[in-house]
């Protein structure tokens, strides 16, 4: 038996060194040059054929990484144009005339023309999708702040899908946990938002759902355990830009048990995304 | 017995590293740069270039050239196998053997929390006496540099920085027993001026214990943030 | 209280973290009229790694995370790992009966993190050929179950990610999984320390 156990052991410390050093193997070997990187041999890219922008600027500044603390390596001047390779946030990879590759900002890309003279197409994401998007995701954590659930941990993720500016439905699928209880919740919910033009927009909450409570290990019985529930509660949206939403709620529940009505109450915080 | 225990691993770690860096008989031969000037008065000095008086100020970034040591202070965290996790400090000395290879010599140690099991057997019961309590650690690495480059905050700062993999033996001594340690690890490394260079590591610690009559082989992680000052 | 605190303290650090990165983001565009632009947003991983769990031995991981990239400075990231079987600790040996057996010494955790890129970087392989980095600070919640429980666990740790090639990412993370585990003692807080090794597509 002990033996056994070491010889795991061994086994697993084994694995441990031949994954630290095919780590290393793996940074060692010079790995292949990109041939876009080199940008000597344009032909290479040849199938492919990619936006084509003319700076209008008086130049745009060309970075190794697309981070604000990469050095500037190269400047593109105006009337120049650049070949737009790869988007990452904030970032565009672009090629320049001479073939030199690196990254530019979106901010400063998005004051060039298009091969037809016109200014190049660049919405933004901004407010406006948000309130235009039908779907949204959410990620939620918090804490039963009032009643037979005091102190116990949340998080929830929820789906919503926005009908009318001001009306919304929501799904929520969460987790809770306190001393000794572990509970799993779903519930759908009406959302209304009156101002959801504004930047910080409050939302009134009407729904229902069903909490099934488990006890861990070493616990005494519970008061509730599967149970349906109505709650209402308040939150205030705020649009932080991009395609996230910042959320926080209080909410009220009544929970109906066998006999008895139990109340709840909690806080939550956290985000929406949409795409 | 526990100093055999150490001259012993350590004489069996310098072998090994001893061993290790023979093999790599490469030293890096540095030759002076020639400036301008030294071009322009060529040996036979018929060619005159006239410098110009505005330089260009060069900006250099902090960097490892001249230094060949470094004495270092770190902390961080301990977990050790079987109990808990507690902060541990210790002492490091380096050496830049190539710019490429270092051999560095630790010194730690970590005042083990009473684990739960012990709680629970009651505070009138002790397991492991206050001394045995220490978890206290030597050790000896070679210390390879996978990946050299920089690092950025904000728009304005920059730092060469380096990222390592570390191997090595040790003597780990914890719960009345000493014994030959296996040390793994990386090091990120962060050169801040001419003569400091800041560290976030891992050490993984893999040891013989014979605790409870249950000889096994454990393994403690360890992470750490150093500060090491160059010489 | 104290759990009240770190709620606060949480949820205060995603806020600030996702308003900062977001308001220097407001002017952010998207070339979307033409597709031949590819965006790389999503990073998808898999790892393997040492768990020294308290109280008990450590154990090998197998893990899987899914990273947004939500801002040049914030990402998102789903996880989640796994350690089956974990060994009996000594105590455990040294007493009649183990506090438990079966699947319930199987180890799982999953969680939801924001992470910080505290440094970007860049590494030299070949040359001048530079590859991008980053070290990050990352926190977040998720749940742990282990031993027949199920636990709320808040998670803070560093790591770093080296690009080796375009789209393959290494990764390199050293995570703490703290929660309340009443196991051994009743409502007893535990450091769970996580070392893992990954690589990731960039896509």
């Amino acid at each position: 038996m002990n033996k056994s156990l070491t010889a795991k052991k061994a086994q697993r410390f084994a694995v441990f060194v031949l994954a630290n050093i095919l780590a290393t193997y793996s940074f060692a070997q010079n790995a292949p040059v990109d041939p876009a990187s080199k940008g000597t041999d344009r032909s290479v890219n040849s199938g492919k054929s990619f936006l084509n922008l003319e700076v209008i600027d008086s130049y745009v500044e060309v970075r190794t990484g697309p981070g604000r603390g990469y050095p500037v390596f190269y400047v593109i001047e105006q009337g120049e144009t650049v070949e737009v390779l790869k988007q990452r946030v904030g970032w565009y990879e672009v090629r320049a005339q001479n073939g030199k590759t690196g990254w530019a900002t979106s901010s400063q890309l998005s004051r060039t023309l298009q091969a037809t003279g016109e200014p190049a197409d660049l919405p933004s994401v901004s407010f406006g999708d948000y309130q235009k998007n039908k779907w949204r995701v959410g990620f939620t954590t918090g804490e039963f702040f009032d009643g037979e659930l005091k102190g116990a941990d949340i998080f929830s993720g929820t789906l919503s899908y926005r009908f009318y500016g001001w009306l919304s439905l929501e799904g929520e699928v969460g987790k809770l946990f306190n001393s000794g209880i572990e509970g799993d919740f779903y519930n759908a919910n009406i959302l209304i938002e009156p101002f959801s033009h504004w930047r910080l927009s409050p939302e009134l909450l009407l729904g229902g759902g069903t909490i099934s409570l488990d006890s861990q290990p070493e616990l005494a019985p519970l008061g509730i355990d599967d149970s349906d529930f109505t709650n209402y509660g308040l939150g205030l949206n705020y649009y932080v830009g991009r395609n996230f939403v910042i959320r926080g709620e209080y909410r009220w529940y009544s929970v109906s048990t066998d006999d008895d009505k139990a109340t709840l109450e909690s806080w939550k915080i956290g985000f929406n995304t949409f795409f | 017995m526990f100093l055999d225990n150490l001259k012993n691993s350590i004489h069996h770690s310098l072998f090994v590293l001893l061993a290790f860096f023979g093999s790599l008989s490469s030293v890096g031969a540095y030759s002076a740069e020639k400036t301008i000037s030294d071009i322009a008065n060529g040996d036979d000095g018929s060619v005159r270039i006239i410098e110009p008086k505005k330089e260009v100020p060069v900006a250099e970034s902090a960097s490892i050239d001249t230094e060949q040591f470094e004495l270092g202070l770190f902390g961080g965290f301990l977990a050790v196998e079987d109990f808990n996790t507690n902060p541990v400090v210790g002492v490091s000395f380096s050496y830049h053997i190539t710019p490429a290879f270092l051999a560095q010599l630790n010194y730690g140690e970590s005042e083990v929390d009473r684990a739960t099991f012990e709680e629970n057997a009651g505070s009138g019961f002790n397991f492991l006496s206050n001394d045995d309590r220490n978890f206290e650690y030597y050790n000896i690495l070679a210390g390879y540099r996978v990946l050299r480059g920089r690092s950025f905050i904000g728009r304005n700062k920059k730092y060469n920085s380096d990222i390592y993999v570390l191997g090595g033996f040790g003597a780990v001594d914890f719960a009345g027993d000493t014994n030959v340690s296996i040390v793994l690890g990386t090091s990120y490394r962060v050169v801040l001026t001419d003569s400091l260079v800041a560290n976030i590591d891992f050490r993984g610690h893999s040891v013989d214990r014979d605790f409870l009559n249950d000889d096994k082989r454990t393994f403690n992680t360890e992470f750490l943030f150093g500060l090491n000052w160059l010489f | 209280m104290e759990n009240r605190l770190q709620h606060i303290l949480l949820t205060a650090i995603l806020i600030a973290g996702i308003s900062v990165s977001a308001q220097a983001q407001v002017t952010d565009t998207s070339i979307n009229q033409n597709a031949k632009v590819r965006s790389e947003f999503l990073e998808f991983g898999i790892n393997v790694g040492i768990l020294n769990l308290e109280d008990f031995p450590s154990e090998y991981t197998i893990g899987t995370n899914l990273t947004f990239r939500a801002t040049e400075d914030f990402f998102l990231q789903v996880n989640y790992i796994q350690a089956s079987d974990v060994d009996f600790s000594s105590a455990e040996k040294n007493q009649p009966d183990p506090f438990f057996t079966g699947s319930d010494r199987d180890f799982k955790h999953y969680n939801v993190l924001l992470g910080y890129n505290f440094f970007q970087g860049e590494f030299f392989t070949a040359g001048s050929k530079a590859n991008l980095s980053t070290l990050h600070l990352i926190t977040g919640v998720g749940e742990t179950e282990f031993g027949g429980e199920s636990s709320f666990t808040y998670i803070l740790g560093f790591g770093y990610k080296v690009a080796f090639k375009r789209r393959y990412i290494a990764n390199f993370d050293v995570r703490d999984y703290i929660y309340e585990s009443s196991l051994i003692a009743e409502d007893n807080t535990t450091n769970n320390v996580h070392v893992s090794l990954g690589l990731s597509y960039l896509f």
